[in-house]
């Protein structure tokens, strides 16, 4: 999206405002797709993957330009995987027990 | 990290002390900080998960009583208020003071944009009868809430929580917000240190990224 793929360092990099500009345009557009795509009547599974994975492409967009990730030393980003991880891990651990749960 | 480099240092006198000012450290702490944030919400995000998986039918009629445009409309306002932050910190950064001030006070409309058209949507749903609290000169619990089925209780109880803890965290960003700009006027955030509005915007991004997330399971997944 921007030329800047062989900035390593950060602050080296030339602040611009075209960049974010074209971020939250696509951000807008993807709010758009999910919004939209609820007209056509998906199954239940589908629409819920539908939605998290447009939103999961958002909050990366988000964090990668907004959030300056692209620009940091590489350490943030490999630091921003442990939450994550963290995260994948209690809902993966969850759904090993809920789903096989008898109510009533 | 960076020895200040700037010649107006060397004006405050013979002090064989170097302040030391971390820029890399400020920011690596706040990111600390996000990660907690992602933790207390993502345990929310789970409850969620584990509830729609319990009451799927339940969940589906409940968020389908909420209203999809209005959520759609703060949506766009919240991902506009994150590019005018990052609009402010290429502006400082670039040297134009009153265009980052102007976008601070943009992103700040923003956030109560949002605040006023969520109080409107909760009003709404307060004049229908579902409400969490006891309302104070009724002092009971709400019977319409009562009536519904479980699972669209748990819905409910969910949405308020989520939305409201949401909402608290906007708040507090407005009220950051004003002091970033404050630290703007009197120039300790300037062209060569933004890290007090970098890290604030960070925050901001959070707030919008967790936004992100509700907007869908909420409004959309129905």
């Amino acid at each position: 999206m921007s030329g800047h793929d062989h900035e390593e360092e950060q602050n080296h990099h030339e602040p611009t405002y075209g960049t974010p500009i074209l971020v939250f345009i696509g951000l807008v557009a993807l709010t758009c797709i999910t919004v939209s795509s609820t007209v056509i009547k998906l199954s239940a599974t589908a629409s819920v993957l539908l939605a998290m994975t447009v939103a999961t492409i958002k909050a990366t967009l988000v964090v990668y330009f907004f959030m300056h990730l692209k620009y940091e030393k590489k350490y943030l980003g490999l630091f921003f995987a442990i939450p994550v991880i963290i995260l994948v891990i209690i809902f993966l651990w969850t759904f090993t027990d809920y789903p096989f749960r008898v109510y009533n | 990290m960076s020895n200040n480099q700037d010649g107006a240092f060397f004006y405050l006198g013979t002090s064989p002390h170097v302040e030391h000012e971390d820029k890399e450290a400020a920011k690596f702490g706040m990111w600390l900080f996000l990660y907690t944030e992602l933790l207390l919400f993502g345990a929310l995000f789970l409850a969620y998960a584990v509830y729609r998986s319990i009451y799927p039918k339940e969940f589906e009629i409940a968020a389908s009583h909420l209203d999809r445009t209005v959520g759609t409309v703060n949506t766009i306002v919240l991902l506009f208020s994150s590019l005018t932050v990052v609009i402010a910190i290429v502006a400082i950064q670039k040297g134009n003071k009153m265009l980052s001030a102007f976008m601070l006070i943009l992103t700040m409309a923003c956030a109560f944009t949002f605040l006023i058209i969520k109080t409107f949507e909760w009003k709404a749903k307060f004049d229908s009868g579902i409400f969490l609290v006891p309302q104070s000169n009724i002092g009971e619990a709400s019977a319409v809430l009562s009536a519904l089925p479980q699972g669209q209780q748990v819905f409910y109880g969910l949405y308020f929580v989520m939305t409201g803890l949401h909402a608290l965290h906007v708040i507090i960003g407005i009220g950051i917000f004003i002091v970033i700009l404050v630290f703007l006027f009197r120039d300790i955030i300037h062209k060569k240190d933004v890290v007090f509005l970098e890290n604030s915007g960070l925050y901001w991004h959070i707030v919008d990224l967790i936004w992100i997330f509700l907007f869908p399971l909420y409004y959309l997944v129905v």
